[in-house]
């Protein structure tokens, strides 16, 4: 046999380097993680997946006519995919909580200080400003406006980013309950909210999306686009008339787009991108970022307690991020741990609702900041 | 870099105001659009449960009558059944008719028997008194 | 059997019935014949107890004697009622347990007769797609039940009764 043909048929194995070898153990990471410890399973399987195809010695997937760059021109590049994906999450999530209790929806603004906390140590830490801005958006706590803002910022980082913002989400049970706990006394965390339903028409659950998608698409219309889209969701959800819409967009299309979505992100972790110092400390600012909103929502919440005379649990401003349902069920659950009989879940539930509104309008209100700049 | 935090702080005040101001508007919102909600409700009769002042007879109002057959009874007409149910339960009780009692005649002691019963199963007996 | 007739919504009923047991009854309404049981009768709201006094003829004055009191006296009032407890403070009531928020049950663990301690699982509660475990606020015995799997509540109403032991 010849030298040539030799060579051609190890290509593969002589290709092989240490980088390209490391991402491949990051994409076998973020598989077991997806699969025996189920992070986020439905978005790091298709992430490490992607990372694992891209960093191949040889593979052709991310190159120009592969798979992987095709799904990313196709719905990444051009943020499309975030966006479907949000409609899907408007159709799931129900605003009858936050509508009951429209207070809440300041808890849900203090929740997204370590977007701009975040930021300033970024800046400290010598990244650009559009970088720091996008590593900061991590603090929203929320994957697709993350994956919307810092794509346009700055999307040589958008895969750490994502993988970060999307682990991270996974461990809000470990990440918030410590820093709960350590923030309020017992005295604040016994505090008892009871719960009173208000029977909501139909026509205020309607007009809801529509009211919050004019009122912020014409302040800040940087934000409309994924205002837009998780009212558009919530919309057809509580209109009731277009049952086939919603049922497709909470579930085949928001499933297709998870997954496409998913290996596009995985693709842009390539080993040259990748493998940089600027990934570890991703790795710890994105820590920080969801320190920063728990703890800026329970000092705000603490505030409220003192405006209202003691009658507003603390622990209810860790709901304010956009992590949804989770931090909603961390918070219910350190509640129950001080007082069985103290459920915070509704009212966590309306300023985690009010969570995912702030960060999409902080994201907007951040894209328009810089914009302007 | 001094300047770039500047900026960032600048960025943070800017943006943290930006979105509480936002967010505190849509909180007006939220609460005009429930207000409406509530004002249109207001009108709505209280639950007959919740009303204290019932027939003026006195009787409980809350009533849970299963009606076996009663597939398509409207409602008027269950509402006749309970009265009644209700008024002839009283009118046989100040019978004592024997079909009203809910324990059969004597299975219930009297207090004395009881408290006599008690004192026999007790094994503690105080020295020097009841021998 | 006993006839009534009730008058509801200005039409009148002619209802018929006959006890067969101390909660059975057999109810005659509009030519049908109903098996009617009372589940449950209890006072959720302050009832006015009225004395009962039966409409009679007016008393046969004898000719002659006039009274010496005003003819006509104040009707009786009964006293204002207390306010009913607020809405919104569905944990305070006694011994009803009742639902802390919206929700859909899913298990009962406890049935009627059951002691039960402080803090022990009456039932399991879906809110939100998160089971939440409703627990008694006191030592008692379970007295009723109002709730079976998969009722779906609102908040504030009885899930389960607890008597004193």
């Amino acid at each position: 046999m010849e030298h040539a043909t030799v060579d051609r048929l190890l290509a593969g194995v002589t290709a092989l380097s240490p980088g390209g070898l490391f991402m491949l153990l990051v994409g076998c990471l973020l598989i077991y993680l997806a699969v025996w410890r189920e992070f986020e399973p439905l978005l790091l399987l298709p992430i490490g997946a992607g990372c694992l195809l891209v960093n191949l010695p040889l593979s052709p997937m991310g190159e120009k006519e592969g798979m992987l760059r095709i799904l990313y021109e196709m719905g990444v590049g051009n943020e499309l995919f975030p966006l479907l994906i949000f409609i899907g999450i408007g159709a799931m999530t129900d605003f009858g909580p936050l509508l009951e209790n429209p207070r809440m929806v300041l808890v849900g603004a203090a929740g997204q200080f370590g977007i701009f906390g975040t930021l300033l140590l970024a800046l400290a830490l010598g990244f650009e400003l559009n970088e720091a801005a996008s590593i900061g958006i991590i603090g929203a706590i929320d994957g697709p406006t993350s994956i919307y803002v810092s794509n346009l910022l700055a999307p040589h980082l958008l895969g750490p980013i994502t993988v970060v913002a999307y682990s991270y989400m996974a461990l809000v049970p470990l990440i918030q309950p410590p820093i709960l706990r350590a923030l309020t006394t017992r005295k604040e965390r016994l505090v008892r909210m009871p719960y009173s339903q208000r029977t909501l028409s139909k026509r205020t659950r309607v007009a809801f999306p529509i009211a919050v998608t004019v009122v912020v698409g014409i302040l800040v219309p940087m934000a409309t686009p994924l205002v837009g889209t998780l009212m558009l969701g919530n919309l057809m959800r509580e209109s009731g008339v277009v049952e086939r819409l919603t049922g497709v967009a909470s579930g085949a299309l928001a499933n297709v787009v998870t997954l496409f979505l998913g290996l596009a992100v995985g693709s842009t972790m390539q080993a040259d991108a990748f493998l940089r110092i600027a990934t570890l400390k991703i790795l710890g600012l994105g820590i920080l970022a969801f320190a920063l909103d728990t703890a800026a929502g329970v000092l705000f919440a603490k505030f409220l307690n003192v405006i209202s005379g003691g009658h507003f649990n603390p622990l209810i401003g860790g709901a304010g991020i956009s992590a949804f349902p989770m931090a909603a069920r961390v918070v219910n659950k350190v509640g129950l741990e001080e007082d069985f009989e103290n459920f915070l879940l509704m009212h966590a539930m309306g300023a985690n609702t009010a969570g995912q509104i702030a960060s999409v309008v902080a994201g907007g209100v951040l894209l328009a900041l810089l914009g302007a700049q | 870099m001094g300047e770039l935090l500047l900026f960032g702080l600048r960025l943070t005040v800017y943006g943290m105001g930006l979105v509480f101001l936002l967010l505190a508007l849509l909180w007006g919102l939220v609460t005009l659009l429930v207000r409406t909600d509530a004002r249109e409700q207001e009108p709505e009769p209280e639950p007959p449960g919740r009303s204290p002042h019932g027939t003026g007879a006195g009787f409980t109002p809350a009533l849970e009558p299963v009606v076996a057959g009663a597939d398509e009874l409207p409602p008027e007409m269950l509402a006749a059944v309970a009265i009644a149910m209700r008024a002839h339960i009283r009118a046989r009780r100040r019978q004592a008719a024997p079909a009203m009692r809910a324990h059969q005649p004597g299975s219930l002691p009297s207090r004395w028997v009881g408290a006599g019963r008690t004192r026999q199963n007790r094994t503690f007996t105080p020295r020097g008194r009841f021998s | 059997m006993r006839r009534y007739t009730i008058e509801v919504g200005g039409k009148v009923h002619t209802v018929d019935v006959q006890e067969t047991a101390a909660d059975r009854f057999q109810v005659h309404i509009g030519g049908r014949a109903l098996e009617v049981r009372l589940a449950a009768a209890r006072d959720v709201a302050e009832a006015v107890i009225s004395p009962e006094i039966a409409p009679q003829d007016p008393p046969q004055v004898p000719a002659g004697l006039r009274p010496v009191a005003p003819e006509s006296l104040p009707p009786l009032r009964p006293a204002p009622l207390p306010a009913l407890p607020p809405q919104g403070d569905p944990l305070e009531a006694s011994s009803e347990v009742r639902a802390p928020m919206p929700g859909t049950v899913v298990s009962v663990e406890v049935a009627a007769g059951d002691h039960v301690e402080h803090g022990q699982p009456l039932l399991k509660l879906d809110a939100m797609k998160m089971t939440n475990t409703i627990c008694a606020p006191r030592a008692g015995v379970v007295d009723e039940v109002h709730v079976a799997a998969g009722a779906s509540v609102r908040t504030g109403q009885p899930l389960v009764t607890l008597v004193e032991d």
